[in-house]
């Protein structure tokens, strides 16, 4: 085995890099130092955070499924048929990224409020309302984290080489076979972080949610506003609530880091 | 109608570029492509497997209409009984050699069993039985190209597409994969075609070799006809190569009754020998030097292109030798004129031969 050596990096660039790292570490230990140890199982078994973790956690694993369910056709569209306006349509599915969840979570409320212009003629028709209900949270977590999935598909979508899918038509596949046989196994690791980010990012999700959901302990309070109500009346279980999300945040990179990464 | 595959369309891919050919390939019969980079080989690969639809023109097989777009026919690329072996395989790599053979018949509604046994049967054919549940990443770029061939011919499909076959290949697996790939066009009933970049192949294996430069075929003609009088500089340059076959034991090759000296002494067997003829030089009187491969011979004719001419030569080798105009002149000959022929040893490419090359 040859050995390469290492070419000597500027130190400026060194230096900027570590306060870099510390910008992240620090909250980190803060977080650590300032929970209560002894206190903890307490919080963490409180009501509130029982509510809100359940609550976390069936929103987020039911807005991955939803981002499945869409988000994958999207992005093969996007990625496959030529259509006019290709541009403008991936825009508009991108733009959650940028856009500030509390305007996602207001043009939601218009749109699908009561008074709003799909949530009127609904709830006049089936007398289902989306906004304060566990729905509505599913609804804007949703429309938040969606994004990610879309973009990360296509983006394998596009560099699959196209041969596979030609081969496979050539040896007698529909397009059917073909998606399910050649071209979902061949980008399951993009689905699968695609899948990652859109759920983390659904469980991290504050502002579409407090803004279209509202903050109603056990119906509508996720773990963000938990932490959020907290820090006002009881830092203990704040840090308790912010520990747990901590944890379920490391857990997710860990399990995901060879396929997210590559093994290296 | 003749059977086998009837092709004569155009497809414009840009406001430059247009592809222009017309193949008529027997059942039973290769035919070998051989173009540079950008002629549209890989164009003429999508259209007649219907991954591209054609401009103008038709493409049909046994009489049967696949594409034409004057009569609005277009069969897509699943109901067409074509087979491509992509150039580096194109394997599936999620799935095993057996799942990968197997893909065809059971996209085509196969019953599991009857799949079972064709699967076994072909890598049986293909010598890589016992081979069923390696994933591709565990292969060998030879033994890749084998399932690839195996995957393309299991279906019995009435057109074969070899693009490339040979391009990945490193050159000890090369002659082997090609000796398996010339017997099994042997017995291939259906029409086939070679798509390649390396006119030694081309030549080995086409009944028939298309030249196609730029879109257009230039040459269409039989493996020898193509070597002996390149129709342009690009034929000249990339097929109208000296091939000879021989063969060799102790850093020699016995090409009939006569013998050339080559680097390599531990080659035996069949061979071929191949070398560009600017590697052939001529000389009025015996020559002294290095070169160990001398000999007289008479020039059978001479043919001018350009800034250099062609000279064939006659017995004991047929050969063809590339020198300028200027030479032709300062050595004063002429057809019919006595010649020194000489070329090193160095410059002689051999490549042991399958039996069936003899």
């Amino acid at each position: 085995m040859t050995r390469r050596v290492p070419t000597k990096p500027p130190i400026a660039l060194v230096a900027l890099a570590i306060v870099g790292v510390l910008f992240f570490l620090i909250p980190i230990v803060g977080l650590l130092v300032q929970t209560e140890w002894s206190e903890l199982p307490t919080h963490l078994s409180s009501d509130i955070v029982l509510d809100a973790l359940r609550l976390s956690l069936i929103a987020s694993v039911l807005a991955t499924v939803l981002a499945a369910v869409v988000g994958i056709p999207i992005a093969y569209v996007l990625a496959r048929v030529p259509f006019r306006g290709k541009s403008l349509v991936r825009a508009l599915v991108l733009l959650p990224i940028v856009l500030p969840p509390v305007v996602g979570g207001a043009a939601l409320l218009f749109a699908l409020g009561r008074r709003g212009v799909v949530g009127e003629p609904l709830y006049d028709a089936t007398g289902i309302v989306l906004p304060f209900s566990m729905a509505g949270v599913v609804i804007a977590v949703t429309f938040v984290a969606m994004p990610f999935i879309v973009l990360t598909v296509e983006a394998a979508l596009r560099n699959l080489d196209v041969r596979y899918e030609g081969a496979a038509a050539s040896l007698g596949a529909g397009s059917w076979t073909s998606l399910r046989r050649v071209t979902l196994p061949l980008i399951a690791p993009a689905i699968v972080s695609g899948l990652a980010l859109t759920w983390a990012r659904a469980f991290g999700e504050f502002g579409a949610t407090i803004t279209f959901a509202g903050n109603i302990q056990g119906r509508t309070q996720t773990m963000p506003l938990a932490v959020f109500v907290a820090l006002e009346s009881d830092r203990g279980a704040a840090t308790a609530i912010s520990l747990v999300m901590v944890v379920v945040a490391v857990l997710v990179l860990v399990l995901l880091r060879d396929r997210w990464w590559g093994k290296r | 109608m003749t059977s086998g595959l009837d092709a004569s369309f155009v497809i414009r891919r840009s406001e430059s570029f247009a592809l222009n050919v017309s193949l008529q390939v027997a059942r039973g019969s290769t035919h070998a492509l051989i173009g540079p980079n950008g002629a549209g080989k890989s164009t003429i690969v999508e259209a007649i497997a219907g991954l591209l639809a054609v401009d103008d023109g038709s493409i049909g097989v046994d009489g049967v209409t696949w594409d034409d777009p004057s009569s609005g026919v277009y069969l897509s690329p699943q109901v067409r009984s074509v087979a491509v072996m992509f150039q580096d395989g194109v394997l599936f790599p999620h799935l095993s050699v057996s799942q990968n053979v197997a893909f065809g018949p059971m996209s085509r509604g196969m019953p599991r069993a009857e799949v079972r046994t064709r699967v076994a049967d072909w890598l049986r054919n293909v010598d890589l039985a016992g081979f069923d549940d390696r994933l591709p990443s565990e292969l060998s770029g030879g033994e890749a190209q084998r399932v690839a061939l195996a995957r393309a011919l299991i279906l019995d499909p009435d057109v074969l597409i070899l693009d490339e076959p040979f391009a990945s290949l490193d050159v000890s697996s090369r002659s082997s994969v090609r000796g398996l790939i010339q017997q099994r066009l042997a017995m291939f009933k259906g029409a086939a075609v070679v798509i390649s970049h390396d006119p030694t192949e081309a030549l080995l294996l086409g009944d028939v070799v298309h030249v196609l430069e730029a879109g257009t075929i230039v040459q269409s003609g039989t493996p020898s006809s193509i070597r002996l009088s390149p129709a342009t500089d690009y034929v000249a340059d990339v097929a109208g190569v000296n091939l000879v076959r021989g063969f060799a034991g102790g850093g020699q090759v016995a090409v009939g009754t006569h013998e050339l000296a080559i680097v390599d002494h531990d080659v035996s067997g069949s061979v071929l020998v191949s070398f560009h003829p600017r590697t052939v030089t001529l000389h009025p009187d015996e020559p002294r030097g290095s070169a160990r491969n001398t000999w007289r011979t008479t020039i059978e004719s001479i043919e001018p292109r350009g800034e250099t001419v062609r000279v064939q030569l006659g017995a004991p080798m047929a050969l063809t030798a590339e020198v300028t105009a200027s030479a032709i002149a300062s050595l004063d000959l002429s057809e019919g004129s006595a010649v020194y022929v000489s070329i090193k040893a160095t410059e002689l490419s051999v490549e042991s031969a399958a039996i069936s090359d003899v």
